[in-house]
């Protein structure tokens, strides 16, 4: 057997004994993982990274488990971590440029290069996003001006701001802007335009202008409305507006012209500013609290923009107004508790009520049912069914409901039900007592119970294989909050639907939210992919499963160079070791067992729910021939 | 093909190429890519590739092949074209009569927002029979927000049988500009080599 030899990756050069349960062509593999994220080689394949995650993987992590086993036997078992840590970057920064544009980049760039744990930073992949250009431009080069743009280098900004910023009242140069984060970039940008705005008013308001002042108006305004992007700027927007209106030249309407591109922007960038902001210092179970409200924020809002007419949240958005008679009557705590118990409540061991009834008979509702029905996660006593129908409020306002991992409550939030009323011409008190109605809110409200009761069921299921390794106060545990967990809650949720879709027909995609419905037919014309990459945006905060690895295997890298030491004193000099080492080398190498556990069993999970859900799909339409006639219409 | 497909695409608005970035480092030549032992083409110049999620690898799906991103529309939306192999077995679709069924019509079975559908036709890719539809679908942005813009999209779809599964070469464009980046995809089709009989 070879002898390998390693690089230490930060540091010297380390001879490791040979591994003796790997063949040549294992260990040969392993070297090329290892030498591939040795910073002094200067490798940094994203391709190798994928070819090492996937084989150390592959087979139920058969060669991560015997490269583990070779290297914890030989005191080395920092170079496993190592391995998986820094390829996991790898892959992860590399996807994360060639699937996202924009402020969706710039967010998700700031989590892996300016996080805590940054495991790129140790391979010279950040914290300062100039960093990242060469790799970017030798890995991804089509990338880099995107890249460039998105996290708002100097050299990227353009003649204009970069002049304006220049002078002496704003004092920034090449390297003063640079040495800012991200997200203080955007902050200051948004700064600068605000006062440009107001020059600019100024301008406009000046008695005879010169010729074409028009124009210079227009594109002055075209580029400051990309900077607007923070939370209340959009005041200024309208300021905008109004000048490129009042401007009443050919090329005034060239901001309204291109409002619906940069408004997104701004809305997109508003919103993670906004989350940014409002996640910081939270645990990371608040942040997962939070950020399961942004989810169904989101989707109630999409709801309030496309829903056809008629349906409950387009009377939310003024489309469908009560008649003038009708006074909307809100629910009360009461009330929302009564609804809470008819929803959805555990009797003899079984979910019953009306959200029951609605879900039952549905591949993804049944094993919900399981999940509350006491199977299979009755011993971790995570799967008590808290349902409770709540008022949001701020940030919750508009949400349809959410998860929290914190009380184990999935919430429904009553301003829903209130619309629900309003459109129908009803009370609360109606409600309750209408078998009809109350069948109605159930069927608006299911998809959001299935994703959210998902989110419980993998609480559950992180509980029962000790993978909860995270602590927080008030003795909660929980496991890292990683992407994987939001696919396969869409997925489910879009399964749902889907499949009250193909046995209900037109009517019931009619009664669902568009969101809802566009999820389901994303999911069925093309499976998870597409949809994954999409609702990732919305989840600027949580790692994909590849850059939860390298985080949680960057943070464990003193750990694991600490059981090493022990180890290695413990072959030399058994006796030498203290009690307190004893019982460190103990718990620290459960520690580093148990993360690796997490690892490999997301990762396997990840794959298992994804060929489920993709089986269910291919169980809920045919091979029957393309229709003749027109599709139905409503 | 040009005559045959584009009865969608006949709106002057399509005329337009706004939003055309391109960027500073893009490849300036095609590139010839090879998803051997399935099928090779030639991806257009400036068009970078994109990257597959995590999840079950294309192995494990049985689908083979690659996607790549252009130009923009005015609202954001990417030009893509992407060709794929479906293995027999594969986890997604698993005959072409049903990848076509479920994108040649409303896959859940309703219209609601009016998408329009273009009967599917025989024509041929590179010298290969093929199934040829297109259609045009909607997209609704911003994702986060109370107003949102419908904002439609133009697909195309060319299918290729094989005695054992079948190819899928897809174009999709941002309705304004779809006519403007049409030769892009024309040149992949042009160069698509199946490898799989």
């Amino acid at each position: 057997m070879k002898k390998i030899l390693l690089t230490f990756l930060l540091a010297g050069t380390l001879f490791v004994p040979a591994f003796a349960q790997l063949t040549d062509t294992e260990q040969a593999f392993i070297q090329k993982c290892y030498d591939n994220v040795d910073k002094a080689k200067k490798q940094l394949s994203p391709e190798t990274a994928k070819e090492c995650v996937t084989k150390l993987n592959d087979g139920n992590a058969s060669l991560l488990n015997k490269l583990r086993a070779e290297t914890s036997a030989s005191g080395n078992s920092a170079v496993a971590g190592d391995i998986v840590a820094y390829n996991n970057a790898l892959v992860d920064l590399k996807g994360i440029i060639a699937n996202y544009k924009g402020s969706d980049l710039a967010d998700a760039l700031t989590r892996v290069i300016e996080g805590e744990d940054c495991a790129l930073c140790d391979l010279g992949l950040g914290p300062k996003p100039e960093s990242i250009f060469a790799w970017t431009g030798e890995k991804a080069g089509g990338r880099l001006f995107e890249v460039k743009k998105s996290v708002k280098t100097w050299e990227a900004l353009g003649e204009i701001r970069i002049n304006s910023l220049s002078r002496p009242e704003h004092g920034f140069n090449k390297e003063k802007w640079n040495e800012q984060a991200i997200p203080l970039r955007y902050e200051k940008l948004s700064g600068w335009a605000k006062k440009e705005v107001d020059k600019l008013e100024a301008f406009a308001a000046m008695p005879g202008k010169a010729e074409g002042s028009a124009g210079y108006i227009s594109k002055m305004a075209r580029l400051l409305w990309e900077d607007l992007t923070m939370p209340g700027d959009e005041v200024y927007r309208e300021k905008l507006n109004k000048l490129v209106t009042g401007a009443a030249k050919p090329d005034a309407g060239a901001v309204s012209g291109k409002t619906d591109k940069e408004d997104k922007k701004s809305k997109e960038m508003a919103s993670s500013a906004e989350k940014a902001a409002s996640l910081k210092g939270q645990s990371t179970a608040s942040q997962q609290d939070a950020l399961n409200k942004y989810f169904d924020n989101a989707e109630a809002k999409k709801g309030l923009a496309v829903t056809p007419a008629g349906g409950a949240a387009a009377v939310l958005a003024g489309g469908a107004a009560a008649p003038k008679e009708f006074k909307p009557v809100k629910m009360t705590e009461a009330q929302a508790a009564a609804l809470s118990a008819k929803m959805a409540t555990v009797k003899d061991g079984k979910m019953t009520g009306y959200l029951a009834d609605e879900i039952k008979g549905t591949k993804a509702g049944n094993e919900v049912l399981d999940f509350y029905n006491k199977k299979p996660y009755d011993k971790t006593g995570y799967n008590t069914l808290n349902l409770k129908f709540e008022e949001g409020k701020g940030q919750t306002a508009n949400a349809l409901g959410w998860w929290s991992d914190s009380d184990r409550t999935t919430r429904v939030n009553t301003n829903l039900v209130d619309a629900y009323c309003v459109k129908n011409k009803i009370t609360p008190e109606q409600l309750l007592a209408s078998d009809a109605h109350m069948k109605g809110v159930a069927t608006y409200v299911a998809p959001n119970f299935v994703h959210e009761s998902t989110h419980q069921r993998q609480s559950a299921w992180a509980r029962a294989n000790g993978l909860d390794f995270v602590k927080y106060k008030g003795g909660i545990t929980g496991a890292p909050y990683i992407y994987p967990m939001e696919k396969e809650s869409f997925g489910m949720q879009s399964a749902f639907s889907a499949e009250k879709a193909s046995k209900l027909g037109p009517s019931y995609l009619a009664s669902i939210s568009p969101s809802h419905r566009a999820n389901a037919e994303q999911f069925m014309e093309d499976g998870l992919d597409t949809l994954s990459i999409e609702k990732h945006a919305l989840y600027p905060g949580v790692d994909s499963m590849e850059g939860g690895a390298a985080r949680e295997f960057k943070a464990a890298r003193d750990v694991s160079t600490y059981v090493d030491a022990l180890e290695q004193k413990k072959r030399t000099d058994p006796a030498g070791l203290t009690e307190k080492q004893v019982a460190d080398l103990r718990y620290y190498k459960g520690q580093m067992d148990t993360k690796y556990k997490w690892y490999t069993m997301n990762y396997q999970k990840s794959a298992a729910d994804e060929a489920k859900l993709l089986a269910w799909r291919d169980s809920l339409d045919d091979d029957g021939a393309i229709r003749t006639s027109a599709p139905p219409a409503l | 093909m040009k005559t045959a497909i584009f009865a969608l695409l006949l709106s002057p608005a399509l005329l337009s190429a706004q939003g055309q970035e391109r960027n500073d480092k893009m490849q300036e030549k095609s590139l010839k890519h090879s998803e051997a032992p399935y099928f090779t083409v030639t991806l257009p110049a400036g068009w970078e590739k994109k990257d597959s999620p995590f999840g079950l690898s294309a192995k494990e799906k049985k689908v083979f092949g690659v996607e790549v991103f252009g130009p923009a529309g005015a609202d954001g939306i990417e030009c893509t074209i992407s060709v794929h192999y479906y293995a027999p077995g594969n986890l997604l679709h698993k005959t072409m009569e049903k990848y076509i069924k479920r994108h040649a019509q409303p896959v859940l079975g309703a219209n609601l927002d009016a998408k329009q559908y273009a009967k599917v036709k025989d024509g041929s890719v590179a010298g290969y029979s093929a199934k040829l539809f297109e259609r045009i679908v909607y997209e609704y942005l911003p994702p986060e927000s109370i107003k949102q813009k419908k904002v439609a999209v133009y697909e195309h779809f060319a299918v290729v049988p094989a005695k054992a599964g079948f190819f899928v070469l897809k174009y999709h464009a941002q309705k304004e500009i779809a006519k403007g980046n049409i030769k892009a995809f024309e040149g992949v089709l042009g160069s698509f080599v199946r490898l799989v009989k």
